[in-house]
C-alpha cells in the first residue's frame, strides 16, 4: 500500500484513539486501541520492522498529542507492540485470523506492560493490581477481535492499490 | 538460460543472500529503534525538552482541528436525530416536512443548549462554593490508554494554570495537572495508577490514601478497626497541597481485607468519558 495511505489510515486511527469526539464503543471501560491494531496489520503485511517503526511513531505521536510527560514509555511500548509479537510468527498460523487475534492480543498486552513497568520502574504507581490487569487484558481482549477486521480491511485496500 | 538444477540452486543461494542481508539490516534498524525508545523513556525530561517545539506545534494544530470536528459533529449529531424522524415524514408533503426538520433541527440544538446551560450552572455553582481562584476549561482530548488516564484541556500556562493544581467538577474530584503548556495543559485523573491524594471517610472521619488502579481507586491504609462500610462517602482531606478539603471522591463499594490492614474500594463519583467541562483550582497557599 501506498506509504502516504499508510500515514493517513494510522493518523486516522490515532485522532480516534486521542479525541472524544468519535466514541467508539466501550466494554468494561475499555475501547479498542485502533492505533495497535493498525500497527499489527502492518506488521502482519511488512515485517517486524515496518511494526515495530509505526509503533515507535504512533507511541510517540500518542505521548505528543495527549501531551502526556510519560512520550517515552509511550513509544518504547509501541515499538515493542509492533516488533516483538510479528517477531514470534512462526509460533502462529500466519495470515490466519486467529493468528491476528493473538497478535492483537500479545500487542495491545506488551503496550499497557511496557507503560506499567516503565512507570513502576520510576516508582510512580503501586504496580500491577487486580483491577489494572483486568483492564490491561480486557483493552488486550477488545483491541484482539477488532483486529482480524483491520488486517481485512488493509488487505483489501493494498489489493485495490 | 535454461534453468538447470545448478541453476536453481545457486538463484536459491543468492535470493537466500539476499533475504538474509536484508534481515541483518531490518534486525540492526530494529535494535537502533529499540535502543532509542527505551533512551525516551529512561530520560523523560530530556525526551520532553527535545519534542517541545513540536509539540507546541502539534498541540495547536490538534485543538484547531478538534473544535474544528466538534462544530461538524455538533451539526451532524443534529442531522442524526433528524434522520430518525425521517420515515415518518417521508409520507407528509414537502412544504411540511421542510418544516418539521427545521423544528427538529432547532429542537436538538435547543436541547443541546439547555444541557450546557444546566452544566455550565453546576460548574458555577461549584465556582461560588470554591474561595480560590478558579479557571473553567474545555476537556478537547485524552489517553486512549486502559491504564493511564488523562485529560486533555483547553487552558494552559497563559491561563494561570500550573502543574500539580487540583482538577474538579461539580460532581466531584477529577484529578490534577500534570504538564502545562501555553495554552492547554493535561490532568490526571484520580483513578491513574500514579494518583495518590490524602482522603477520609465523611461518617467516620477515617483517613487514608486514596491511590488509582486504572479503572477505580482504593482507600489505602485503613487499620482493621476502623469504623469503614459499602455505601459510606470519601472525600478529599485537603492535605498533601493538592486538594482543598471537602470534595467529594466517591463511594465504597467493596472492602478487601490484606492481613492487619484493609483497603476500601472506592467508586469515581465523576464519570471522566462523560466529562465535558471542569474547573482548575489553584492557590498560592497549601490547602489545609
Amino acid at each position: 500500500m501506498n506509504i502516504l495511505a499508510q500515514a493517513g489510515l494510522f493518523a486516522l486511527a490515532l485522532v480516534v484513539d486521542s479525541s472524544r469526539i468519535i466514541e467508539l464503543p466501550l466494554f468494561g471501560g475499555v475501547h479498542p486501541l485502533l492505533f495497535t491494531a493498525i500497527v499489527v496489520s502492518f506488521a502482519v503485511s511488512s515485517g517486524a520492522f515496518t511494526g515495530g517503526l509505526w509503533g515507535f511513531l504512533g507511541g510517540l505521536s500518542l505521548g505528543l498529542l495527549a501531551g502526556n510527560p510519560q512520550v517515552g514509555a509511550l513509544t518504547l511500548g509501541g515499538f515493542l507492540s509492533g516488533s516483538v509479537p510479528v517477531l514470534l510468527r512462526p509460533l502462529v498460523f500466519w495470515r490466519k485470523w486467529t493468528s491476528q487475534v493473538v497478535l492483537g492480543f500479545a500487542s495491545v498486552l506488551l503496550f499497557n506492560l511496557t507503560l506499567l513497568a516503565v512507570s513502576s520502574v520510576r516508582g510512580e504507581d503501586s504496580g500491577i493490581s487486580v483491577v489494572s490487569g483486568l483492564r490491561m487484558a480486557s483493552d488486550a481482549v477488545i483491541t484482539a477481535i477488532v483486529c482480524p477486521l483491520v488486517c481485512a480491511g488493509m488487505s483489501r485496500l493494498e489489493r485495490r492499490h | 538460460m535454461f534453468d538447470t538444477p545448478r541453476n536453481l540452486t545457486a538463484g536459491r543461494r543468492k535470493s537466500r543472500r539476499r533475504l538474509s542481508s536484508r534481515m541483518k539490516l531490518e534486525f540492526a534498524g530494529l535494535a537502533v529503534l529499540g535502543i532509542l525508545a527505551a533512551g525516551m523513556a529512561a530520560f523523560p525530561g530530556a525526551t520532553l525538552a527535545l519534542f517541545s517545539p513540536v509539540r507546541g506545534v502539534i498541540n495547536a494544530l490538534w485543538r484547531t482541528g478538534l473544535y474544528g470536528v466538534d462544530a461538524v459533529h455538533s451539526v451532524g449529531e443534529g442531522g442524526v436525530r433528524l434522520l430518525g424522524n425521517a420515515t415518518r415524514l417521508a409520507q407528509e408533503k414537502a412544504e411540511l416536512q421542510k418544516k418539521l426538520e427545521t423544528a427538529a433541527g432547532e429542537g436538538a440544538m435547543r436541547e443541546e443548549e439547555i444541557r450546557e446551560l444546566v452544566r455550565l450552572r453546576r460548574l458555577l455553582n461549584l465556582r461560588e462554593s470554591i474561595s480560590d481562584r478558579v479557571v473553567a476549561a474545555r476537556i478537547i482530548g485524552g489517553e486512549p490508554s486502559a491504564l493511564f488516564s488523562t485529560l486533555i484541556i483547553d487552558r494552559g500556562g497563559e491561563d494561570g494554570v500550573r502543574e500539580g493544581q487540583p482538577v474538579a467538577a461539580p460532581a466531584g474530584a477529577v484529578g490534577r495537572i500534570l504538564s502545562v503548556g501555553p495554552d492547554y495543559a493535561v490532568a490526571m485523573w484520580l483513578c491513574d495508577p500514579r494518583s495518590r491524594i490524602a482522603a477520609y471517610v465523611q461518617r467516620t472521619r477515617v483517613m487514608g490514601v486514596l491511590a488509582g488502579n486504572g479503572g477505580g481507586c482504593e482507600l489505602r491504609y485503613l487499620s482493621a478497626g476502623d469504623d469503614v462500610q459499602v455505601g459510606d462517602r470519601i472525600l478529599t482531606a485537603g492535605r498533601g497541597s493538592v486538594f482543598p478539603k471537602g470534595i467529594m471522591v466517591g463511594t465504597v463499594t467493596e472492602l478487601r481485607k490484606d492481613g492487619l490492614s484493609i483497603s476500601a474500594v472506592v467508586a469515581p463519583s465523576v464519570n471522566v468519558r462523560k466529562l465535558e467541562e471542569v474547573l482548575v483550582i489553584s492557590r498560592s497557599s497549601p490547602f489545609r
